[in-house]
This record gives structure tokens, C-alpha cells and sequence, in this order.
């Protein structure tokens, strides 16, 4: 395979996610992927080739995801449509490391966390975490390397168009309310550092491959200790029975499995946290000095609309959302940015950190459009028309990158 | 990709078959079974090497490109280290195309 067809220019993303889901089925670590390992494809039946999802994941919707590898599945763009919030079965997947054995959700309230950093460090289950309080709270849930694709000097890594996003109201309780029962964050503390409890391989330093991540204490404001997914038991794929919640916050800040929350005063040593996830130039290696993927930026795209459409009156759908920040407003072009038009927001409105479905109609004659759109956070930050470039292809919020190219007819 | 089990499998044994005698494989598979640290071994399947680890992709499904595994093992992806302080240059070139010759159809 060449590079030009591993890493398309953002010319050709229309095709990208159907050559993506054919060349990347096949990844995936040994256990997980047995199932698609077995599959006896031809050259002929290509075309309608079934998508084997590993039995972790074996309940989700395959005709609404690609499967890049067995931890990498991502939404399919039109999947999404106007939807308010993402349908488990379509949410995508992102695992560091392999999902822990389901053995972990069978005692769900059994499952504990140790909580230190604070005035009185204690052990707790999920059964002492529901009698300290409850809270719902809906978030975007965003890979860092969402719209990885578009970047066009080949980062390595899964490549994500625009479906590793979705948006997921969370069930749990309130860390500041657990800390609070604790004693209170000591003090002198800056960072809150989760680990995530899956198992390591014998013979590795576990700072090597631990999924242990540290965010600013400030983000205390809104993280949630969730146990529930769209009103479900949080399922293991996502990190069940429990995962810690960080609104606002890019996914991987977001731990699966979490065993242990501490308030710590460095951030972790683990390397996820000291050179992973690290915004730098191309060519430069990751370090502790740059900017860690943390907050993330308004954004927004297009969800229908993707490739083709009559002609006469269309509805253009799309989400946007502000991360941080409550997301304002959002514009459409049909011109590729020449002129825009405000679009309206479709259904309730779910919270600060949750997206908005958008809505504008347009009547359009045939001909060929790049529709794009463009969100603005209620601070006034609009969304930037090219990306950062940098070496991991992270944190993609270019509304250019993210336009579809219509043929109307 | 188009490829499928039984003729995949009677081309990979040819492209072993001849590749045996080849200096830069085995130069290569040494890098991946002994000297890279921590081991290909741990986090990788791939049959030739006769590893099964399952943190990282099954090589054997995967059947990158040298150029992916170049990319890969210098700058690392995801959790999996970077070795280019650890490895020099010629290694990684010679694991780059073990990794591929090992897989490829
Ligand atoms: C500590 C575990 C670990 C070790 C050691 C390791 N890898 Fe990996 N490797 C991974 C993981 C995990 C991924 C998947 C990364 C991701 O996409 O998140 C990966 C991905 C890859 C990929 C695919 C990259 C792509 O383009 O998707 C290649 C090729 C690869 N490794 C080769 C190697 C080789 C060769 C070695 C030895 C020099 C090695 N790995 C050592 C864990 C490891």
C-alpha cells in the first residue's frame, strides 16, 4: 500500500472512510480479533464486504461504524445525522489497550477505586459512590486524533475522519462531591490523575504502557465518577463499571476501568501523559514541556448532506459543539466559506459540554458545492479554517478540512 | 487484501521460503525478537517470530507497509514507544523489512 492511499488528501475524504473500513479491517490484537482473522473474503464480494466486529464490542450497530482495527472502530459521518445524543451502539471505540476480560462487570458494585491526594485517602466500591451522591451530565466524547485523516503528511495512528466523536449522557457521582466527603483535595495538589485498571504484560515497566492521565486540578469543577452510558450500566467497551467523566476534555483524559483517582502535584510519569498526546511540530518528538491534549476547541461539521443530493430544497444537518466552552452559534457555506448563513439549532439544548445538532435549509440547483460550517463557542472563539499542523496529526478543528464536496443533480 | 486464508497462507510460506537466505531479514528478525527493548515480542503477534502478544495489532492482519513500521518504531503510535534512541537507523530499516517481508501476501 502506498502512502497517497493510506493518507488521502482532503480532496478525496469522501472516499476515505469506505477505503479506510476495507484496508483496516483486518488489523486488530490476537484474541479480540479471532472472529475477523476467520473471515474468507474474495476478490468478488469486496464490494458488500461484511464488517466482523470483535466480541467486545459485538452488540454495536456494524452498518453505522468502520472498524480500523479491533480497539479502533470508528462512527460513520452520516450515522450520526441530527442526533442529540450519540446511540451507544454507533459511539465509537478507542481502546489504548485491549478491553480487560468482561469478568470485570459481572459484580459491577463490587468494583473499587482508590481515592488519594485528599485529607482521608480511602478505598471505595461503586456501591459506597452511589450513596455519596448523583449526578447526569452530558458530554462530548472526542479521540484527540479525530480528523487525523485530513492531515496530509502521513501522521502515523489510526485515521480518523470525523466519527470519533459522539455525544453521551453520563451517569455517576460528582468528584468534588466524593473529595468533599474525603477531607478535601490536599494541598499544594495541581493535576488529578486517573489510571486506568486494565492488566500489563509481565516484563514491561508499567509506566511504559499504563493508561494513567493527568488534567488540571480546575477541571474538579465538572468531573463525574460515571456508572451509567445513556442510562445504562456503563458498558466494558467504554470502560465499565466504571469510567471517569472529564467534560470538555478530549477523550483520553476520559479513563476507562479506573482504579485509581489521586490528586497528585506532578503529572504522571506514565508515558501516555509525559510524551503521548503531546501537540508538537512534524519531526519533533514528544515531551513533557508541550501543550497535553487537555481542552478541547469549538468545532463543528457536516453530517448530511455527504456526497450526493437532488436538486431543489435540502436540509443541511451537521453538529457542533464548543468542548470547554457552551457552543454559540454555527454557520453554513455552500461555497466553501465565500458566504455563510447562520443555521438554526435542532432539539434541546443538553448543557455546556454537549453538542448541538444544526439544521439550515437550502434550495440548490445542480451543480457541484463544498459545504462547510463554522461554530463559534460562547466566549466568541470561532472555528479556525485551517488546522495546527503538528507530528501526531491531533486536535483537527479546520472547517475547511471538515467540508463536504456535493455533486447536486 | 484481496487475498484470502489458503492462498494467503501458500504465498506467505513462499515469500518466507525465499526470504531465508536474505541478511537484511534476519538481521531484521533479530531486532524484533532480541533487540529492540522492550521486545516486539511482548506487544505483537507475528507468526514468523513465533510471538503472540496482543497489546498492539496482530502483524499478521495487519501486514503493514516498511514505511508504516519505519514510522511506527521511530516516532511510536499510541501507547506503543518510540525506538529511535534506542534502535539506530539500520535497525529499524532491517525490522521495517522483516515486518513486511514476514506478512505480506
Ligand atoms: C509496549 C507494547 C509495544 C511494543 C514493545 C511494540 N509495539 Fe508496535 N504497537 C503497539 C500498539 C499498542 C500499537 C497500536 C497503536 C495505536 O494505534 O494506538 C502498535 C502499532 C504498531 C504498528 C502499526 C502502526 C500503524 O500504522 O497503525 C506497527 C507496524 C508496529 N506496532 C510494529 C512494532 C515493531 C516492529 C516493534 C518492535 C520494534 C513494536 N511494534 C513494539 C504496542 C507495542
Amino acid at each position: 500500500m502506498s502512502l497517497s492511499d493510506q493518507y488521502p488528501s482532503n480532496t478525496d475524504v469522501q472516499a476515505e472512510p469506505i477505503q479506510l473500513s476495507r484496508r483496516r479491517l483486518l488489523l486488530g490484537s490476537a484474541g479480540a480479533m479471532a472472529s475477523v482473522s476467520l473471515l474468507g473474503f474474495s476478490p468478488l464480494t469486496r464490494a458488500e464486504e461484511p464488517k466482523t466486529l470483535p466480541d467486545y464490542v459485538k452488540w454495536k450497530n456494524a452498518n453505522e461504524v468502520i472498524v480500523h482495527s479491533a480497539n479502533t472502530i470508528e462512527t460513520e459521518r452520516g450515522a450520526i445525522g441530527s442526533g442529540v445524543v450519540t446511540p451507544s451502539d454507533k459511539l465509537y471505540v478507542r481502546n489504548n489497550l485491549p478491553a480487560p476480560n468482561e469478568q470485570i462487570v459481572a459484580d459491577r458494585d463490587a468494583w473499587k477505586v482508590s481515592i488519594k491526594g485528599v485529607n482521608n485517602p480511602k478505598t471505595l466500591t461503586i456501591a459506597d459512590l452511589k450513596d455519596m451522591g448523583i449526578e447526569t451530565v452530558t458530554t462530548v466524547l472526542q479521540c484527540s486524533g479525530n480528523g487525523r485523516a485530513f492531515f496530509e503528511h502521513g501522521p502515523g495512528g489510526t485515521q480518523w475522519g470525523t466519527g470519533a466523536a459522539g455525544c453521551i449522557v453520563w451517569t455517576g457521582v460528582r468528584l468534588r462531591d466524593v473529595v468533599e466527603k474525603l477531607g478535601g483535595v490536599k494541598a499544594g495538589m495541581n493535576y488529578i490523575t486517573s489510571t486506568g485498571g486494565e492488566s500489563l504484560p509481565a516484563g514491561l515497566d508499567p509506566k511504559t504502557i499504563q493508561v494513567e492521565r493527568s488534567v488540571p486540578t480546575r477541571a474538579l469543577d465538572q468531573a463525574l465518577l460515571a456508572w451509567e452510558m445513556n442510562d445504562d450500566p456503563m458498558p466494558l467497551a467504554h470502560g465499565g463499571p466504571l469510567r471517569m467523566v472529564m467534560p470538555g476534555y478530549y477523550g483520553v483524559n476520559n479513563v476507562k476501568y479506573v482504579e485509581q483517582v489521586a490528586f497528585t502535584e506532578d503529572q504522571s510519569e506514565a508515558k501516555i501523559q509525559t510524551s503521548g498526546y503531546r501537540i508538537r511540530p512534524i519531526g519533533d518528538k514528544g515531551a513533557p514541556g508541550q501543550p497535553s491534549m487537555w481542552e478541547m476547541p469549538v468545532k463543528s461539521w457536516v453530517t448530511a448532506p455527504l456526497s450526493n443530493t437532488n436538486k431543489g430544497r435540502n436540509m443541511i444537518h451537521g453538529v457542533a459543539f464548543g468542548g470547554i466552552n457552551a457552543v454559540a452559534k454555527v454557520d453554513v457555506s455552500i461555497d466553501g466559506g465565500k458566504t455563510w448563513k447562520q443555521a438554526r439549532f435542532l432539539g434541546p439544548d443538553m448543557g455546556r459540554y454537549a453538542w448541538r445538532p444544526f439544521v439550515l435549509a437550502t434550495d440548490l440547483s445542480p451543480g457541484e458545492y463544498r459545504i462547510v460550517s463554522r461554530a463559534t463557542d460562547s466566549e466568541g472563539n470561532t472555528q479556525p479554517p485551517n488546522r495546527t499542523e503538528n507530528e501526531r496529526g491531533y486536535g483537527n478543528a479546520s472547517w475547511k478540512d471538515h467540508g463536504v464536496s456535493v455533486t447536486v443533480g | 487484501m484481496t487475498l484470502r486464508a489458503p492462498l494467503a497462507l501458500a504465498a506467505c510460506l513462499l515469500t518466507i521460503g525465499s526470504a531465508l537466505a536474505d541478511e537484511q531479514f534476519d538481521a531484521g528478525k533479530k531486532v524484533f525478537l532480541e533487540q529492540a527493548q522492550p521486545s516486539c515480542t511482548i506487544c505483537h503477534t507475528l507468526n514468523d517470530a513465533g510471538s503472540a502478544g496482543a497489546i498492539g495489532p496482530n502483524l499478521d492482519e495487519l501486514k503493514p507497509s516498511a514505511d508504516q513500521v519505519v514510522n511506527a518504531v521511530s516516532g511510536g503510535v499510541g501507547i506503543m514507544p518510540a525506538f529511535d534512541g534506542s534502535l539506530s537507523e539500520e535497525q529499524i530499516k532491517a525490522v521495517a523489512y522483516y515486518v513486511e517481508k514476514a506478512t505480506s501476501k
